[in-house]
């Protein structure tokens, strides 16, 4: 699979915390260039084993936002809550996949124009007030689906112009790929220290998969990659990156200064596109997280640009992922913070 | 599943470009009916029958569906755009689109991450988006797109729960694809058939197409708001999926023939099929145009009723379909015949 149909297959995948979809397509995809694989705790974990007694994890989370069926209406509706930060105001008429013991396809109720107000200040509804309809008769919809089912958006990716793809889940999907496509470079170069690939849960739920699983595989050092904000009009440009200018090399008091140093040098020494991204604190990330797993991990930031976070048309660059890839390959091939030491045997 | 209406649905006509629509209908009715194109670009019919009418009987379906047209491209590349037909932005704020039929472009958003508490309880206005094709400044989108272009909803035709369609343009591709059966099949009694175009837009080709029929009588065949969701209390629902074709007495742009609106529940009972009244005065169609064209014609809407109108996926019911189908063709004769 070329990285294009990579990144298209990954954002098409049904990934919200709880459903395996994503996760298993995630594992096949990197059990071809890694030592061993598994799943544990709703994260995918795929080790390259090195010859030097040092592990450097890299991470980014699989899990996409989403929905939870709350409850079963009569006339074949059902009612959600929010997994993670969904835009309401984006519902209306937005398909949807339910997975209850099938998958069924439904629709968010929109307002009919006769019943809207017009107020052109109306408020968007709290989502527990918002119902999805399944079109099916209620006795046949409670066989099928039941409180604590998954819902996902129904989407399917595609190309836009000048190498860009749009679709759902991007985030984080774009940096799952980018992951894969690092495991896929060090089959050829083999890494001298061992390398974790951590496809973590929860994170739209607060980070909760890497919490534990940093603590589980305690590596020596990690870099988390995420996206971040891609350059729009209606966005800072202080807080967005550039779509095709490359990886957004994270710089924050929270994050390693000695990683975020020697992401730099590598990104520059070898000549690999990227941009800088300053914050002042927390990132928002899993690096948050995983620096504080155990006595400390010091753990650094890498963000690929992406437009309209959080919605079924979030757009990235596909160059930026092939660049977070060269990146992250060129520093564990270095072997990060390691000065070089003790070997495996 | 059914292919004619799959093909129609899934056919980009926003109003005021409806050729792709027009090219489709008039290649498979040329065979059955005598057509012309008038200068606005409506198809106008006439199907011979065995018996000639009495009563000039003209049947409507309009070809348009609500979309948007391309206004101006920011420095950036992105593109602004206004509304053809009325569209409530929460449907298209973080909605895909197709432009001129093959360009992907997708109506953007801040972030939510980024937003204030008041910017997360309003939807922005149409002024206040753009569109982005992904293209690195203004010469490089203008290569593919130029203002006055139009786009619709990236929405593919699908089957939806029991025996109900979901697509962008219900309303009124069910009109046409029932129109297109009528043409197709042999009548009893001559009549004419219009597809028109910019009904979104103000019921503008109805217009003209209605002072080249001249009809005595009109059968408006249209998909109509139905509100029978959750959350909405009985009397504000207008009309239910599966409950047969919508009748109405009145909307804001007609008032129907008593006669015929009395007369086609009757038919309609005959037949044995369900059908129901349109319970709200709301909306219009291209009734509004042809019943005070000329001297003024005797007009009737029988409507496939519709959830989430003008939206990226309208649902409607096969049944109510095929069942407004089967009143229509029952009606045509009767009124044709002048027998009511």
């Amino acid at each position: 699979m070329n990285l294009t149909d990579l990144l298209k297959d990954l954002s098409n995948q049904a990934g919200v915390s709880g459903l395996s979809n994503a996760l298993n397509a995630a594992k096949s995809c990197l059990s071809e260039f890694v030592d061993e694989v598994y799943i544990k705790n709703g994260s995918v974990i795929g080790s390259i084993n090195g010859k030097y007694d040092y592990t450097i994890l890299l991470d980014a989370h699989i899990d996409e936002i989403g929905m939870v069926v709350t409850s079963i209406e009569k006339n074949g509706f059902v009612r959600v809550s929010k997994i993670g930060a969904v835009d309401v105001r984006t519902l209306p008429a937005q398909p949807v996949n339910i997975w209850g013991k099938e998958r069924i396809t439904g629709i968010f109720c929109s307002t009919p124009p006769h019943l809207s107000k017009k107020d052109k200040d109306k408020e968007v509804p709290d989502i527990t007030e918002m119902y999805i309809d399944t079109g099916l008769p209620a006795e046949r919809l409670k066989e099928i689906v039941s409180p604590g089912d998954r819902v996902t958006f129904m989407q399917q990716a595609k190309q836009m112009l000048e190498g860009k793809l749009t679709g759902k889940s991007f985030d984080n999907r774009a940096s799952v790929a980018a992951l894969i496509e690092t495991a896929r470079k060090l089959k050829d170069k083999p890494p001298e220290c061992n390398v974790v690939f951590l496809l973590s849960d929860q994170e739209e739920l607060g980070c909760r998969g890497a919490k534990t699983a940093a603590f589980d595989l305690s590596p020596n050092e990690a870099i988390a990659v995420d996206v971040s904000f891609g350059d729009f009009p209606d966005v800072p440009a202080h807080k967005s990156g550039k779509l095709g200018n490359g990886p957004m090399i994270g710089i924050s008091p929270v994050l390693s200064k000695s990683i975020t140093e020697k992401i730099k040098q590598i990104a520059k020494s070898q000549n690999i596109k990227h941009q800088f991204e300053v914050m002042g604190g927390e990132t928002s990330t899993n690096a948050d997280v995983i620096n504080l797993a155990k006595s400390g991990i010091p753990c650094g930031l890498v963000s690929i640009p992406l437009r309209n976070m959080h919605t079924t048309v979030e757009v990235i660059c596909e160059e930026d992922v092939k660049n977070t890839a060269e990146l992250l390959f060129a520093y564990v091939t270095s072997c990060g913070l390691n000065k070089g030491g003790q070997t495996n045997e | 599943m059914n292919s004619l209406l799959e093909q129609l649905c899934n056919l980009n006509g926003p109003s005021g470009n409806e050729d792709l629509v027009r090219e489709f209908i008039l290649e498979r009715i040329k065979p059955f009916a005598e057509t012309k194109v008038d200068a606005l670009g409506n198809i106008i019919a006439f199907k011979q029958g065995k018996k000639r009418s009495p009563v000039k009987l003209l049947l409507d379906a309009h070809m348009d569906e609500v979309g948007f047209i391309i206004t101006s491209i920011t420095e950036e590349g992105y593109l602004r755009f206004t509304t053809t037909g009325g569209i409530d932005p929460s449907v298209f704020l973080a909605r895909r689109v197709i432009i001129n039929n093959k360009i992907t472009g997708v109506i953007s958003t801040k972030p939510i991450h980024l937003q204030n508490q008041d910017e997360r309880k309003k939807i922005p206005q149409a002024d206040k988006m753009v569109i982005d094709i992904g293209a690195k400044d203004k010469q490089e989108a203008e290569k593919y797109v130029t203002c006055g272009d139009y786009a619709v909803f990236d929405s593919t035709f699908q089957p939806f729960g029991q025996n109900l369609i979901m697509s962008k343009a219900i309303d009124d591709r069910a009109g046409c694809y029932i129109l297109m059966n009528l043409l197709c099949s042999e009548s009893e009694y001559d009549f004419y058939a219009t597809f028109t175009v910019q009904e979104e837009l103000g019921l503008r080709g109805a217009k003209t197409a209605a002072f080249s029929v001249r009809p005595d009588s009109c059968i408006v065949i249209e998909a109509t708001t139905a509100a029978d969701i959750a959350g909405v209390s009985e009397e504000n629902q207008v009309c239910r999926l599966n409950s047969g074709p919508v009748i109405s007495f009145m909307d804001n742009s007609t008032v129907y023939d008593r006669e015929y609106y009395s007369q086609t529940f009757k038919v309609a009972n005959e037949l044995g099929i369900p059908c129901q009244t349109k319970s709200v005065v709301a909306g219009g169609n291209n009734s509004g145009a042809i019943s005070v064209s000329a001297s003024g014609v005797r007009t009737l809407s029988v409507s496939v009723p519709c959830r989430y109108l003008h939206s990226p996926y309208s649902v409607a019911s096969l049944t109510d379909i095929k069942n407004t189908q089967k009143l229509i063709s029952a009606l045509i004769p009767r009124i044709a015949s002048g027998k009511i």
